[in-house]
């Protein structure tokens, strides 16, 4: 009898200790989460915001820094609790957390996935911001701002804007007797640079062409091609342009200058000093600086038709369903995010572009040599499918196998063939 | 008193039963139903689309691609699971420490994180930063970038799961082995039977039940792989090692965010499972019986 008096008692107790675990993890998302009951007071009153984001590299810890001082400082007893993720990871949580009522206070994304958010409910229509934080809206670059906006309605407010640049290790070029400060300027110039720097009996490598880099539309754009014309749903894949592109990348990879690689190695790769140069967004600059790695930052050369890098960027958004108070506190947040002080440091510790004109004038700013080369590459951008429904698939079922195609070695007018057939498919929808 | 002790019973079994609800029998039941389901991660314009999906499934040939990918997996890394654990365990069927000590260590990667192992064998592999391509390197052999080829990418994930899973297989076996009664290995000796015919003739015939059990539970598994694959590959070099599940991740919460389409999808794969296992199951129960 003892016996089962005790086992009924652990069995019990396991029970218990099952039900108040859940009890304590569900009242932790009640506390964290979104809609109605994102705001929670504090035991010493203040307002507390959830912020889920994607800065999972060394900016997140910029802006981890940002937010705690915002946290320290701020006197309208706001804090924000700051929670990173991969893109991945978001992606996929933030839809259901939002439809039931378990999403952050707010959220921090890229600008990409605006619209597709917006189509289906799930964003706060924030048109009044700029009134209600009195903030002068055309103190900044009008293309950045307009990516917040669907129509004329306004869902985000932007927190950083870049493109794609070209990275150059200088100490590289010069061991290859090309001139430091001379990066090349069209594709010819950049593939001659590549097998000029390459030494592959010494790990050396020109230039990366990573397998899973989503900014080989680059390329295609600078010899005049395309992929797809998102107004009207018609497919570019296919044409003589994108077959001499593609064909241009095959014989430089034939040719050495890239090792077979992902972007997070060639990243790895350009920080140890093996490659001479990488295409990617201005978040490696902050850990190249801390480096010390001797690099220049450049526009993406030109080809025939010209030169062009997608436009990026990040901006912060209310989930459907955001009351008030909520609202507020968040607004108040985003209205400390675009003074030029917040903006500043933000752009001095990770080399995003200026895009506040008062903060052009500022003499830091101006006298930064890597912002000062970031700014003047950063006027070729180019809308790539952003916010287009159906950018991700186009990325993931077309391009993404078409480059991995390519750079395998196989048939170019075959990977093409089989791209556009892809497209096709996904248009058809 | 009976009654008294059933009662127990099912105060004891009542949390098993609960997570089980919610974690099995629940997200099974809503998968069906939602592979009959026009409706995406949004929850946004939900609506019936009948057979639609299950049609839509049967003309994407990356389901095909996938399942194919799923069944070479399965193919490689079972025997080879299985195989490589028989045979440690006929080297280590005794219990002296170092054995113990052995079984034990052969254990540790079961209990490691699969992400973790696979981030290290991604790093280990790297043939740029690698320590084996660095290795190879230093004595003048260039080694091929492995995860991105399309022929050597999914033995390569296949190699790493058996890497991991071994140890499970061989304490499984080794402790089965080790119940056999010592007698019978006396009578195997006096009809003159070696190391490896006591190994074949007595050991495998007795164990053959917990060999089954791990078979059927290491296909279950390598048909439900994911962790390797998503971190080592992400389904690449151009699908060459997308499995079924990869995929349903990839169309239900990063491409397309199609849930319906994700669920029917799991629902082939449910099937497949269930059919695979049953076969495993009616084929062994057979042997056993015949035995």
């Amino acid at each position: 009898m003892k016996k089962r008096l005790v086992s009924l008692a652990l069995a019990g107790t396991m029970a218990f200790t099952m039900l108040t675990g859940c009890g304590s993890g569900s009242a932790g998302k009640t506390s964290s989460s979104g809609g109605k009951s994102a705001n929670t007071s504090t035991s010493s009153g203040k307002t507390k915001l959830t912020l889920w984001t994607v800065f999972t590299g060394s900016d997140g810890d910029i802006l981890k820094d940002i937010i705690k001082k915002y946290n320290e400082t701020n006197k309208d007893n706001i804090e924000v609790d700051i929670d990173i993720m991969p893109n991945d990871t978001l992606q996929s949580k933030l839809p259901t957390a939002i439809s039931t009522g378990t999403g952050p206070s707010f959220v921090l994304m890229g600008i990409e996935y605006l619209k597709q958010y917006v189509s289906n409910d799930c964003l706060t229509d924030i048109s009044d911001f700029w009134d209600k934080t009195g903030l002068d809206k055309s103190n900044f670059s009008d293309n950045v701002v307009a990516k917040s906006y669907v129509g004329d309605k306004q869902y985000g407010v932007p927190m950083q804007y870049n493109l794609q640049y070209l990275y150059y290790n200088k100490d590289l070029f010069k061991q290859a007797g090309l001139d430091e400060n001379t990066p090349p300027k069209t594709f010819d110039e950049l593939e001659k640079d590549a097998k000029a720097i390459t030494d592959a009996k010494k790990g050396i490598y020109g230039l990366a062409l990573p397998k899973d880099y989503g900014g080989y539309i680059s390329y295609i754009w600078g010899n005049g091609g395309d992929v797809v014309d998102t107004e009207k749903g018609k497919n570019l894949i296919n044409s003589s342009e994108n077959e001499k592109t593609l064909q241009w990348i095959q014989d430089m990879m034939k040719a050495g200058v890239s090792p077979e690689c992902t972007t997070a190695e060639a990243d790895t790769l350009f920080q140890s000093g093996q490659l001479g140069m990488l295409m990617n967004g201005p978040w490696d600059i902050n850990a190249l600086n801390n480096l010390g790695l001797n690099y220049g930052i450049t526009a993406i050369p030109a080809g025939t038709a010209g030169a062009f890098a997608q436009e990026g960027g990040c901006a912060y958004m209310l989930p459907k369903g955001a009351d008030d108070a909520t609202k507020d506190a968040v607004y108040k947040f985003m209205a400390y995010w675009l003074q030029d002080s917040t903006l500043k440091e933000w752009s001095m510790k990770n080399g995003f572009p200026v895009w506040s004109k008062t903060l052009l004038e500022d003499s830091d700013i101006k006298n930064n040599e890597i912002l000062k080369d970031v700014s003047e590459a950063s006027t070729i951008g180019r809308d790539w499918h952003l916010g287009y429904e159906h950018g991700a698939e186009i990325d993931s079922d077309v391009m993404t196998p078409m480059i991995e195609s390519v750079l395998a070695g196989d048939d170019v007018k075959t990977a093409l063939k089989t791209a556009s057939d892809t497209l096709d498919g996904i248009l058809s929808k | 008193m009976k009654r008294k002790n059933q009662k127990i019973a099912y105060v004891f079994i009542t949390p098993a039963l609960v997570v089980m609800t919610v974690f099995v029998f629940v997200p099974l039941v809503a998968a069906f139903i939602f592979s009959f389901m026009n409706m995406d991660i949004y929850m946004k314009d939900i609506s019936f689309a009948g057979f639609g999906n299950y049609i839509k499934m049967f003309h994407d040939p990356r389901v095909w691609n996938a399942t194919k990918n799923t069944l070479v997996f399965a193919v490689l890394e079972i025997p080879l699971q299985i195989i490589l654990a028989l045979f440690l365990t006929m080297l280590m069927i005794r219990n002296t420490r170092i054995h113990k000590a052995l079984r034990a260590s052969f254990y540790i990667p079961y209990v490691c994180s699969m992400t973790a192992i696979s981030i290290i064998w991604s790093m280990l592999l790297n043939p740029n930063s690698g320590l084996i391509s660095y290795l190879l390197r230093r004595h003048g052999i260039i080694m091929p970038n492995l995860l991105n080829s399309t022929k050597w990418a999914i033995v390569v994930v296949a190699l790493v799961t058996v890497w991991k899973g071994f140890g499970y297989t061989l304490t499984l076996l080794s402790a089965a082995a080790l119940d056999i009664p010592a007698s019978l290995y006396e009578a195997a000796e006096l009809d003159g039977a070696g190391n490896f015919g006591k190994f074949i003739y007595v050991t495998i015939p007795q164990i053959r039940s917990t060999i089954s059990f791990c078979i059927v539970t290491t296909l279950i598994q390598t048909l439900q792989a994911f962790d390797q694959i998503y971190v080592m590959t992400q389904g690449g070099p151009q699908h060459s090692t997308e499995t079924l599940v990869t995929y349903i991740y990839d169309r239900g919460f990063t491409t397309t965010h199609d849930l319906g389409y994700a669920s029917t999808i799991s629902v082939y794969l449910f099937i497949l499972i269930a059919i695979a296992t049953m076969i495993m199951r009616w084929r062994t129960q057979e042997k056993e019986e015949t035995a």
